[in-house]
């Protein structure tokens, strides 16, 4: 048995084995076929449980959401043969396009269109899992990783546990995540000025925003300006101007082609935010320990433990290559995500300044940012095996063959633990997996004509199957909604003066309703849907009736069409289509020039071309704005040039240059278990502090103090928005307790730095109220 | 190209889009007869008012919270009463269309409301 002798000594040959995997490793990961084999099958295990159960409905109330705009845009394309513009399935029709968190326009849109959005959502979790692997390679080796080290050190960015907990959420937007070291590694190839690295990082940002990266797109500019500092920090000291002033220009027209390309997305979506701003108000923070806990810990309930894994056997590799010098920019960068994601607990807090600027004003988790930092992290195991390799591969040669023990034990541990932490992440994939609670899938019914219905946004998915739209609507914005819109109507189209004659439906889809009326007289035909200023008319002009989408009739017989074509989507696509072309020919380019020197910048001055059809766009299409005026909930306008006559006085001032004129109380002695009103009246000086929100405390004589803080005044303006010297009416329902029958009730109010720190602003002027701790006594009421 | 070399990772991608297009859906249950959805949307609707007093509760400042945690309720409810009849839950959310607007027989002690207030996303949690 001399065989089976051999065989056995070459097993337990332990050195020689773990060379074996060694070189087998290393030969995988230079050959990229192999290597992105590898990677597939590393998705593959981390998706299985999830590709298992793809058919299955995942019932949480966010992935009924979320699913659902991918199901509204599928649907548009493949049963009315439109562009996914217009969702009448939603909140009483909303604008689809502009919607920040639908993932549709990404290249995974090609996979729902094809297997339908459940199955489709499974294989994209695959694909991007492949996708991330590959770019956190691509990403290390940029950074000097050696190909066997970013190999191992991949899966701790692209299987970390974002990427475990997202589906079981429905946020599959998320996996835009996967695209951050792509967008890194293309801005460090354009700052050393190569042409395909601008194309690298506009391609995959432009890809981030298309697939609802309201998070991962903001966060990864973070990154790059970490990139953009590296850079300009090594090249101050080398001192080489013409260099440096190319790549800045390349990233800069990395960002102008990724504008380009993105438009379809982003003119849609600034055009939504700009009628219904996201007001974030909050001071999130997560201690150091609370991110440890995130970071290395398995899932516990009611915490957040492992919601961004990375698992603690990467510790070897990590720390080996803490010891390499050139890691420091990688540490500072890390270093920074921390401090980021600990949010307003760390002071002073990085987090708040950033919440100054434009788009990051809008992010309320600061944890997030522990996403990036997870690329850190690969991006230093990577660096550690690397470390450990370059070392015993130069003793070897030194040696003759025999390389230090300590070495090769150094890089077989750091390799080792590398790979056996790819079983706790997988297995964080699975635990997630199948924790989701799942349901039977609504079945079709295409047949039924549209009508809204009251609906219900916690099971949204069995709505638009049923041709319902619902009016019942979450979003993370104030979807711009009309009160007006009814879950019970037998036509979903009418006249305002039923007796001016008659209307019929011809044809209905949700970018386009036909419509034959036939009027006596001039009358408004009125449509059971949020008006919007991107719907066009065939005949008459489009209105907004108390928000309803409103058309104004000339009296004959007339087919009136209705379509909605925004301004903002044919100005994006044509954008987005043009930057195509101008990607297609800096791809060209880039084959036969591959380094951009002085005289090629001409060249990448094509991602300039975009902004001709947007400015020919803006220029040309004029769309009708209307502004209704701000109403508070009992229908009146928020905006008053006074304090209503016979009102009682308080005149209060706050140090932030805001006073409360009046309170009002809609009952002074309630019955439990009904509502009353309360009307705080403010008025705003020209100048005021900003990020001011509203607090409401209301103190019963004995039990628990019932809450009303607020940011928008009557749920609807934000006082930085309010026009200053005019009454402000903030209305708000107070629900009176069944167990508060002859209690006094107080209610105090106040302002506080809702998005700076949380502390109460100074009263520097009590007026006619007690004042107590910053805070005047509005109003009182006894419970009958 | 060596078209050997990607063989495997054909093979991967091949086996993760069969898995997904192959996996079965969960057990349907049987459809509800009009009896039974009647019978749904009545046991449902019926503890509208009280759903809603009890979202009240939860938050006695805010509109569009309260009718939030109302359609929050109702889904349970929703799901619970499918759950106990085996019938669909898509069945009972379309009894509940159906029974609004065609004001099928409930016990409600006021009328259904047909109007939601508009979204108000909380800026504070």
């Amino acid at each position: 048995m001399p065989a089976a002798r051999d065989l056995l000594k070459r097993i337990t040959n332990v050195p020689a084995l773990l060379g074996t995997a060694y070189e087998s490793g290393r030969a995988a990961a230079a050959r990229l076929p192999w290597r992105l084999a590898v990677f597939a099958g590393l998705a593959l295990c981390a998706s299985w449980p999830l590709l298992s159960t793809a058919p299955a409905l995942n019932e949480f109330r966010d992935a009924h959401v979320l699913a659902h705009y991918e199901v509204a845009a599928r649907e548009a394309v493949l049963r009315w043969h439109q562009m996914p513009l217009w969702d009448p399935y939603y909140c009483g029709g909303m604008y689809l396009l502009g919607t920040p968190q639908a993932r549709f326009v990404s290249p995974t849109f090609l996979l729902s269109l094809l297997f339908g959005e459940r199955r489709a959502e499974a294989i994209t979790v695959f694909a991007m899992m492949v996708v991330g692997l590959e770019g956190a390679f691509r990403y290390a080796r940029s950074r000097g990783a050696t190909g066997f080290g970013a190999m191992l050190a991949a899966p701790l960015f692209a299987l970390s546990g974002i990427f475990a907990v997202s589906p079981g959420l429905g946020w599959i937007g998320f996996f835009s995540f996967q695209l951050l070291p792509w967008i890194a590694l293309g801005v460090r190839r354009a700052l050393a000025r190569e042409l395909a690295g601008v194309l690298v990082a506009a391609g995959a940002m432009a890809w981030c925003i298309g697939m609802g990266g309201t998070y991962p797109a903001p966060i990864a500019a973070v990154w790059c300006a970490f990139e953009v500092v590296e850079f300009l920090a090594k090249r101050a000291r080398r001192g080489r101007g013409a260099r440096v002033g190319i790549g800045l220009a390349l990233v800069a027209a990395a960002a102008l082609l990724a504008a380009g390309l993105a438009a379809a997305r982003l003119w849609p979506i600034a055009d939504t935010l700009a009628d219904a701003p996201r007001v974030i108000g909050g001071t999130a923070g997560n201690s150091l320990g609370k991110e440890l806990g995130m970071l290395f810990l398995g899932p516990q309930d009611k915490t957040e433990n492992g919601s961004f894994y990375l698992g603690a056997l990467a510790a070897p590799a990590v720390l080996a290559g803490l010891l390499r010098r050139r890691s420091l920019p990688v540490v500072i960068a890390g270093a920074f995500c921390m401090w980021l994601a600990a949010g307003y607990d760390l002071h002073p807090s990085l987090f708040s300044l950033l919440r100054e600027l434009p788009i990051y004003s809008s992010l309320r988790y600061p944890e997030r940012f522990l996403v990036p930092f997870a690329l850190a992290v690969a991006v230093l195991a990577a660096r550690g095996i690397g470390w450990a390799e370059a070392v015993v591969r130069a003793r070897r040669r030194r040696a003759k063959g025999r390389p230090p023990r300590v070495r090769q034990v150094v890089l077989a541990i750091a390799a080792f633990t590398l790979v056996v932490n790819v079983g706790p992440m997988v297995r964080q994939h699975a635990m997630h997996a199948a924790d989701r609670p799942l349901g039977t899938p609504p079945d079709e019914d295409d047949s039924r004509p549209f009508h809204q219905s009251r609906g219900n946004r916690w099971g949204l998915a069995y709505y638009e199957p049923m041709q319902r739209g619902s009016l019942s609507c979450w979003e993370a914005y104030p979807v711009p909604q009309s009160p007006a819109l009814r879950g019970d109507l037998q036509n979903e189209e009418w006249l305002d003066d039923a007796g001016a004659g008659t209307l019929v439906e011809r044809a209905w889809s949700p970018d386009r309703i036909d419509l034959d009326v036939d009027l006596a007289r001039p009358a408004t035909v009125l449509v059971n849907q949020n008006w919007h200023s991107g719907w066009r008319a065939s005949v008459g002009e489009v209105d907004s009736h108390n928000g309803l989408l409103a058309v104004a009739m000339p009296a004959g017989k007339n087919a009136l069409t209705l379509s909605f074509a925004p301004k903002s989507a044919t100005g994006g696509v044509r954008t987005s289509l043009v930057a195509l072309l101008a990607f297609a020919l800096l791809a060209w380019r880039a084959r036969r020039h591959p380094t951009v020197g002085v005289r090629d910048l001409p060249w990448a001055a094509a991602v300039l071309l975009p902004a001709l059809p947007a400015a020919l766009v803006a220029a040309t299409v004029h769309e009708r704005k209307i502004t209704e005026p701000a109403m508070a909930m009992d229908g009146r306008s928020i905006v008053a040039d006074e304090v209503d006559e016979g009102t009682p006085r308080v005149d209060a001032r706050f140090a932030a240059g805001v006073v409360l004129e009046a309170a009002t109380l809609s009952d002074t002695s309630p019955r439990p278990g009904s509502d009353l009103t309360l009307e705080l009246d403010w008025r705003r000086d020209e100048q005021i502090e900003k990020g001011l929100g509203v607090f409401v405390h209301i103190t019963p004589s004995s039990g628990d103090t019932v809450g009303g803080d607020h940011v928008l005044l009557s749920g609807v303006l934000d006082l930085e928005d309010a026009p200053p010297g005019k009454t402000l009416r903030d209305v708000l329902p107070l629900w009176v307790p069944d167990d508060a029958r002859g209690k006094t009730w107080k209610v105090w109010v106040g302002l506080w730095r809702v998005r700076h720190g949380g502390e109460r602003v100074p009263v520097t002027v009590r007026g006619n109220a007690k004042v107590d701790a910053n805070r005047v006594l509005a109003a009182s009421y006894v419970v009958r | 190209m060596n078209a050997k070399a990607w063989a495997p990772l054909a093979a991967v991608c091949v086996l993760a889009v069969g898995r997904a297009v192959t996996a079965a859906p969960p057990q349907r249950a049987p459809d509800a007869d009009d009896a039974l959805l009647h019978k749904a949307f009545s046991a449902v609707a019926s503890e509208e008012t009280a759903m809603r007093h009890e979202s009240a509760k939860s938050f006695p400042t805010e509109m569009w919270s309260r009718d939030d945690d109302f359609h929050r309720r109702e889904q349970e409810k929703v799901r619970d009463w499918a759950g106990s009849h085996h019938v669909r839950r898509g069945d009972v959310f379309r009894a509940m269309d159906e029974g609004i607007r065609a004001h099928w027989p409930q016990t409600n002690g006021a009328p259904l409301v047909v109007t939601v207030p508009p979204c108000r996303p909380r800026a504070i949690y």
